[in-house]
């Protein structure tokens, strides 16, 4: 084979990644756009009204914090403060070395508790368990620190009530969040996981918890994230979820089934972070086990939370998130193209290894191949301007479809806002993208050598076992 | 030489491509700003028009009919619906019904029903409902099959509304839709009220097969209770499958008596456990003595949620009685203090030195220490 023909398979093979990988995210804005009217349609024109009711399914908010003495008295007393007929909030103290205890229980009154608490999931040791004599139906569990998801586990072993609802400790939650989320549930017996949408609370204004004015970053780099999060939460996941193929649902805002998170073993505390991995074990589970099973999404925005605002934060992030990601194609491996594993298996899982896992890499390759084929004499410029911009105006289409969907749907940001946003769009490809991949790729290699980030212990990644979920574990 | 990918036959369509997919993002982000235009002018529009009315439902009603434009229908019948609900049973509600007909709103919300929009359908069924509309029933029959759980249900209240003899009918259609939200159809009953709903409900209980009666066995807390418990004494007699006597042993906890007692005692013993903690739940309120021995018995229950409702029925039902030293399992102890300690939520209770009082080391500690058992 000639070096020009080497060239040119190389070539192809790029383009074609390129153009598949931006297909898929225009096909699910596609389903989005046409999904998207209709659920609006349907929620905002109810007239038979809400009413508290003896029949909605009582749910435990499971708030993990680990020194979060600045914000978790604004988010408990937002989740305390829920539009909803029965349900506790499960504070957990992972072992913080700040004041967060002390402001908990100084603010609810806490006092300590004999309970029994039963330990279904293993966790590291409780110290103590209090219980607030101001909200009958908010508790403090006191532990040694083992990480999030370590935490997450103790709050499902103390949750009282068949459905969990996992929180983070730094966000703020609308009146609505529960409902929204305990809606799928209500309305199919078979929903099993539900998520919502996160939007960003960046220079927006809070009062007790609760948001009063939405503004958007004068940021750059936060009105980026703000795409990104339109993008994630708006065409991608609204387009996954119709096909039951939703990978992740976030870990700040995730609504589920009690037994199912015991029945598959609970959140791992061995990954770097908990919630795809979670929502890939959920999946991986029930279709192995043929079960008729159903992970909702409602676009609905009921979680707030702060992006990173400088690169150094944002580096931090990334790297974290691309190696979780690369924990979870690791652990589930098994999942692709598996029988009987359905949209996920044939589709979601495979978009998400070859679409996001690998996409740092890809991008690094078709640069560096650029520069090597140029510096041989092989490349057309026309012809790679020509690729780029093809590239450029796809992205940019399904940027602007989340800011189109946004637009019919909620409107969260004023008119100049979304000026803002759209040059944002444009301006994105230029800088942004690079860094998130660069970082992304750091991800990659964190993984690869093992590298110890957030207090994990220094192992390659790719020598997690394969989950096995006959087992459940 | 020259790449590949630079020769026409590839390049051309590419740019083609490119630039076409380039005018499509262009082109949606001038309809980006279009939709928000159109949406602030639609807010101020709606605004202005439902101040408008508000006044004419809460004030003087318009001597000559004002017409009212397409888009501004649903607004208008959805506001007068909102109007009518909260002054139900008051003069305000004639003089409203009045306007309905001075306006012409019947024919309209006909006219909206036949939309493709499921909130169009909604709203007109709901007004039309309201209204008490003989003209829409033919129309609400054809509903009661929308493929919108919400329409179908608005279809069904329209009916009723309409012709009360219908309500047997529609406690059958509860046990046959899934699709109907639990809290949309208890408000269409409450509004119904217990005269209309009891004896059809309690036939449609009697008449329902297992898979379904759950659906309807819920909503008899809202029948007249007499009716109710009737119905509620032939579902614990007659059926054995545990998700139908664990329902209506929870529809009976807020209505049982004394005559209930012995039917519900039985179920203490049954193999599934959330069939005894519904029994619990329905014997509590009509604990006597008695009843004592069986629900300290289940305090040492495998099932931790049964132990920690039998310890609430326990310390509910004999006030001023300490069951804790006739109490010899640990969890049922546990238990126990739990359910104390929840209740003295104003600290009369002092949790820790009672918790001490029952083991000499700390409840938590040794919760802790069972924990590791338990792992």
């Amino acid at each position: 084979m000639s070096a020009a023909e080497v060239i040119l398979t190389i070539e192809v093979a790029l383009f074609a990644y390129f153009v598949v990988v931006n297909l898929v995210y225009v096909a699910t804005s596609i389903i989005a756009l046409f999904r998207m009217p209709r659920f609006v349609r349907l929620h905002r024109a109810d007239p038979i009204h809400y009413l508290y009711s003896p029949f909605e399914v009582p749910v435990t908010v499971v708030v993990p914090a680990y020194n979060e003495a600045e914000s978790v008295l604004d988010t408990v007393v937002s989740l305390l403060d829920q539009r909803y007929s029965e349900h506790e909030v499960v504070v957990v103290n992972d072992g913080s070395n700040d004041a967060t205890l002390e402001l908990l229980r100084e603010r609810f009154a806490l006092e300590v508790f004999p309970e029994a608490y039963r330990t279904r999931l293993a966790t590291q040791p409780i110290r103590r368990i209090y219980q607030s004599k101001s909200h009958p139906n908010l508790r403090v569990i006191d532990k040694e620190n083992g990480g999030k998801a370590d935490a997450l586990n103790a709050g499902i072993n103390a949750a009282r009530y068949p459905l969990i609802f996992a929180c983070d400790g730094d966000s703020h939650y609308s009146r609505d969040a529960i409902q929204c989320l305990a809606e799928p549930f209500a309305r199919d017996p078979r929903t099993v996981v539900s998520g919502a949408s996160i939007g960003i609370s960046n220079d927006c204004d809070f009062v007790d918890g609760r948001l009063v004015r939405r503004r958007l970053s004068a940021r750059w780099i936060v009105r980026f994230q703000v795409l990104e999060y339109m993008r994630a939460f708006l065409s991608s996941r609204l387009g996954w979820a119709p096909m039951n193929a939703l990978c992740i649902v976030s870990g700040a805002c995730g609504l589920y089934d009690r037994d199912v998170l015991i029945e598959v073993g609970g959140y791992r505390t061995d990954t770097i972070w908990e919630d795809m991995e979670m929502t890939l074990r959920v999946h991986h589970f029930m279709r192995a086990n043929r079960r008729r099973y159903r992970i909702a999404f409602t676009p609905f925005v009921v979680c707030w939370t702060r992006v990173p605002d400088t690169f150094g934060q944002l580096w931090s992030q990334r790297l974290s998130w691309h190696r979780h990601v690369s924990e979870c194609v690791t652990i589930h491996r098994r999942l692709f193209a598996a029988e009987a594993s359905g949209t996920v298996g044939w589709l979601a899982f495979p978009n998400l290894i070859a679409g996001e896992w690998l996409a740092p890499l890809m991008l690094t390759f078709g640069f560096a191949f650029g520069f090597v084929a140029a510096y041989l004499g092989f490349l057309s410029y026309v012809s790679q301007f020509v690729l780029l911009a093809l590239v450029f105006a796809l992205g940019l289409a399904v940027c602007v479809a989340a800011l189109v969907l946004d637009e019919l749907s909620f409107n969260t940001y004023r008119f100049r806002d979304v000026l803002r946003l759209l040059a944002a769009s444009l301006f994105e490809f230029f800088g942004f993208r690079q860094f998130v991949t660069i970082a992304n790729l750091a991800g990659l290699w964190a993984w690869a050598v093992g590298s110890p980030i957030r207090g994990k212990p220094a192992r390659p990644g790719w020598r997690l076992p394969a989950y096995d979920p006959k087992a459940g574990r | 030489m020259v790449s590949a990918t630079a020769s026409n036959w590839f390049l051309v369509p590419v740019l083609w491509s490119a630039a076409s997919i380039f005018a499509l993002a262009l082109a949606m982000m001038g309809y980006a700003l279009v939709l928000r235009a159109r949406a602030v002018a639609r807010r101020r529009r709606n605004r202005r028009l439902i101040d408008a009315w508000s006044e004419r439902f809460s004030g003087t009603p318009p001597s000559t009919p004002i017409p009212l434009r397409r888009r501004e229908v649903a607004i208008v019948l959805n506001l007068w619906d909102e109007f009518v609900r909260l002054h139900v049973g008051e003069a305000r509600e004639a003089a409203l019904q009045k306007i309905a007909g001075a306006q012409g709103f019947e024919a309209l919300a006909i006219r909206l029903a036949h939309h493709r929009g499921p909130g169009s359908r909604l709203i007109a069924m709901t007004a039309l409902g309201t209204m008490r509309s003989r003209a829409a029933l033919p129309l609400a029959e054809r509903l009661i099959d929308d493929g919108y759980g919400q329409v179908s249900l608005a279809a069904w209240r329209a009916i009723v509304m309409i012709d009360p003899r219908r309500m047997g009918a529609f406690a059958d259609a509860i046990a046959g839709h899934a699709d109907w939200q639990a809290r949309s159809v208890q408000q269409v009953l409450l509004e119904f009220g217990a005269a209309t709903i009891s004896r059809p409900l309690a036939r449609a209980v009697e008449r329902a097969p297992n898979e379904r009666v759950l659906r309807v066995v819920r909503y008899l807390i809202f029948a007249d209770p007499r009716v109710a418990r009737v119905a509620l004494r032939g579902i614990l007699a007659n059926r054995s499958d545990p998700e139908v006597v664990a329902a209506g042993l929870r529809a009976l906890a807020p209505l049982a008596t004394s005559r209930e007692r012995d039917l519900v005692r039985p179920f203490l013993r049954s193999d599934v456990a959330f069939v005894r903690i519904a029994a619990i739940g329905a014997l509590a309120p009509i604990a006597v003595v008695d009843d004592r021995p069986a629900l300290l018995g289940l305090l040492a229950d495998e099932n931790a949620w049964v132990r920690y409702r039998a310890a609430q029925a326990v310390v509910g039902c004999f006030p001023g009685w300490d069951p804790r030293m006739e109490v010899g399992d640990d969890y049922g102890r546990d238990a126990l203090a739990q359910v104390l300690a929840e209740r003295s939520g104003d600290g009369r209770y002092d949790i820790v030195r009672d918790a001490v009082d029952i083991a000499d080391d700390h409840p938590v500690e040794r919760a802790m220490g069972r924990m590791r058992v338990e792992a």
